[in-house]
């Protein structure tokens, strides 16, 4: 390093440089790692990866039980971005978009949870049971319902402020549901904007391609091999005191819907 | 405010040999002189051995316009009893015009002006240089940031490659 006359930065004190690549992104860190070994160094300080952390970060591991070990920031990023951690007695993962470092929440609809749910204390129509591919201890499991109505609601202190986030309803169709190949009404709630959807929870099929005059989302496969269909999108303008509420219901057509499983809803920023 | 003629001159000396005459409201701008002058209050010269009479000029051009603005404030709100607001707001924009004009520059005198700004403690300087340091960072890929700051790839191919496949994601075309 600094061999060469041409290499200005080079001479910069690697603390100053890492100050700059702070002030970029994760994946602008990322690429500088790449560029010489003088950036690779700077880039891995944690000066920079505490700038992309949340800023209430050490409030909230200090509440969960489910506390990463790290030996620098940069891995306690990669965790909470890859993995995520569980925090809110269990009912929710908090984790990050790697990309921007925005916060993703993803919310259980749990026996412990299930005040959104209509109907959801009486088990003849909904149970809760643990599933494999969830890392919550339980998931809602729908029996059968004529009137399916679910709300969440998340206070916005809990997202990344002037971000554009959108929530997605996560769950799986079992092979004998019933029910969903109609669409269901969606709706996203912030102050008092509020918009809904048309969404089908099937994937959708080549005779129903999405257009202007079938403007029903469908639902798609997930990495994690779970379903997921778009409910909205909003911009959390940083109003912590705001409350974001969203639903999934089938009010009106009352047809018997079954073989639901829901995993959750998941807050994340949409670009 | 008038400015008093018994106010304290300073003399800065450049790296190479350049003598620079600054009031001493100025030299206080960088924190390194202000801590000099509060050791020993009798100093009117200093050398500044790291920073050469081109960069130098630079800063003093900026501890300037800064304190000059910073004056001008103070001296409207003892005027009128409370600073107007869009007044404030306007002189604020003035001045961030001012110092985007001023980081119309080529990568060497910002490498040199993040320098010295980091060696004289200058934080508003330092904080404004970085800021454009980072800016000419964002979006850039590898290759593009090695251009932009003539920088020599000293990673050796198998090195590169390893950390390319630690954040493939952050490689993928974007945009």
């Amino acid at each position: 390093m600094g061999a060469n006359n041409s290499c200005e930065i080079s001479r910069l004190p690697v603390d100053c440089l890492s100050r700059i690549i702070s002030l970029t992104s994760p994946r602008d860190a990322c690429r500088c790692s790449a560029v010489s070994t003088f950036f690779q160094s700077a880039a891995a300080a944690d000066v920079v990866w505490e700038h992309f952390l949340p800023a209430d970060l050490d409030n909230i591991l200090s509440e969960t039980l489910d506390k990463p070990v790290f030996l620098s920031k940069k891995e306690l990023y990669f965790h909470l971005s890859n993995e995520g951690i569980l925090v809110d007695d269990g009912k929710m993962i908090l984790s990050l978009d790697r990309l921007t470092g925005a916060k993703i929440c993803m919310l259980s609809v749990s026996a412990t949870n299930l005040v959104g749910i209509i109907w959801g204390w009486d088990v003849r129509y909904w149970q809760y049971v643990p599933n494999h591919d969830s890392r919550f201890s339980e998931v809602a499991q729908l029996i059968i319902v004529w009137w399916l109505e679910l709300h969440i609601a998340l206070s916005c202190k809990n997202l990344t402020p002037k971000t554009r986030y959108a929530a997605y309803f996560i769950f799986k169709l079992e092979n004998d549901s019933n029910g969903f190949d109609l669409s269901i009404e969606t709706s996203i709630a912030l102050g008092d904007q509020e918009t809904w959807h048309k969404v089908c929870l099937q994937p959708r099929n080549d005779t129903a391609r999405q257009s202007a005059n079938n403007p029903i989302r469908y639902s798609q496969v997930r990495a994690d091999q779970w379903n997921e269909v778009e409910i909205g999108e909003f911009i959390n303008d940083g109003e912590e005191d705001d409350l974001v509420s969203a639903s999934v219901e089938e009010t009106k057509g009352l047809w018997a819907k079954k073989g639901l499983i829901i995993y959750g809803f998941e807050f994340r920023p949409k670009t | 405010m008038a400015r008093s003629s018994t106010e304290n001159m300073i003399t800065l000396m450049s790296s190479d040999g350049e003598e620079f005459m600054v009031t001493e409201k100025v030299a206080r701008e960088c924190t390194t002189i202000r801590n000099m002058l509060e050791d020993d209050c009798v100093i009117t010269n200093i050398p500044l051995p790291n920073v050469t009479s081109d960069i130098l000029s630079m800063v003093i051009e900026y501890c300037m316009e800064h304190v000059a603005a910073a004056e001008k404030a103070a001296a409207e709100t003892a005027e009128k009893g409370s600073s107007s607001a869009p007044a404030a707001a306007k002189a604020n924009k003035d001045l961030e015009e001012w110092d985007k004009a001023f980081m119309n520059v080529d990568v060497y005198t910002l490498c040199d002006l993040i320098l010295a700004a980091n060696y004289l403690n200058v934080s508003g300087l330092l904080d404004l240089t970085i800021q454009t340091a980072a800016n000419l960072i964002k979006g850039k890929s590898p290759e593009q940031i090695r251009k932009t700051f003539h920088i020599q790839n000293d990673l050796s191919l198998e090195e590169e490659e390893k950390i390319r496949s630690q954040t493939p994601w952050a490689f993928e075309k974007s945009e």
